[in-house]
């Protein structure tokens, strides 16, 4: 870990953020490794959530490159355009918390590749926009990794209701966050994909910190 | 009868998790199956059989993100 980034000290800054963290919470996030799968609207805004939080460790996997039609609810800056997400993405969050280590990695996640790319992961992250995608790795994640947990998105599109994106407990690791029906025909705007992407966050957080994701 | 999301299902006790798909999406790409609790993974879909009291969830994914 590097001591300071443009001035700023290590220890001041983990000071800081203690400040206004959960107490008790920073030490645990610390120590966590999380996995997202999928640098778009959903990914984007949930490695902000989980980085500002102090997630020790990230890895992000995405293939793509930003286009001008990601910016109206992507996290990218028109000077990124035509870059990898995944190294956009990387620069803009160390400029939040410089000091947690990111790895990244821009491909395609398969069936055939999944095993490996989330071997090392404690909290397996989905933040595809594809749903064949989504299927694939819930399908993957739970064949070759049925303890870890598995936080989804499914349904952010539109205007529509907010209180409709909802946390639910599909599995006994398995958590989908979202409305389960706007398939992004309408559009996609900004607010309720940082809201689904804001639920998977806060579940993500609350496994690391050992409290149940939903009240029992 | 099986229960398929909640819904009583008849005329598939017998069948495989693969027929009852064929009759209940057209984006079989989009579905994880859940049966009486577990994930039935996908290369397992063609030989699983469909036995009374059967309790299938159909996970949906839709676009977006």
């Amino acid at each position: 870990m590097i001591p300071k980034f443009q001035g700023v000290d290590v220890e001041d800054f983990f000071m800081g953020m203690k400040e206004r963290n959960v107490a008790g919470t920073t030490e645990q996030l610390q120590k966590a490794h999380v996995i997202i799968a999928g640098a778009g609207g959903l990914g984007s805004n949930i490695a902000i959530a989980l980085t500002r939080s102090g997630v020790g460790h990230l890895t992000i996997i995405d293939f793509d490159t930003i286009e001008m039609s990601n910016l109206n609810r992507q996290q990218y800056k028109v000077s990124q355009i035509g870059l990898p997400k995944v190294t956009a993405l990387k620069q803009n969050l160390l400029e939040f918390n410089p000091f947690i280590e990111i790895d990244t990695v821009q491909t395609e996640i398969t069936s055939e590749n999944i095993a490996e790319l989330f071997a090392d992961a404690d909290i397996i992250c989905e933040a595809f926009d594809n749903p064949m995608a989504k299927a694939m790795l819930l399908d993957g994640a739970t064949k070759h990794y049925p303890n870890k947990p598995v936080v989804m998105g499914n349904g952010m599109a539109g205007l529509h209701l907010t209180n409709e994106i909802q946390t639910k407990q599909q599995l006994p690791n398995v958590y989908i966050c979202g409305d389960g029906y706007s398939k992004g025909m309408e559009g996609l705007m900004a607010p309720r994909v940082m809201v689904c992407a804001g639920h998977e966050a806060n579940a993500i957080l609350r496994l690391l910190t050992n409290q149940p994701v939903l009240s029992e | 009868m099986i229960n398929v999301n909640g819904e009583q299902v008849d005329q598939m006790v017998g069948k495989t998790l693969t027929d009852l798909l064929k009759v209940k999406t057209d984006m079989m790409q989009n579905v994880v199956v859940e049966l009486n609790g577990e994930i039935i993974h996908r290369d397992q879909l063609d030989t699983k059989i469909l036995v009374e009291n059967d309790h299938v969830e159909l996970i949906s994914f839709v676009g977006g993100g």
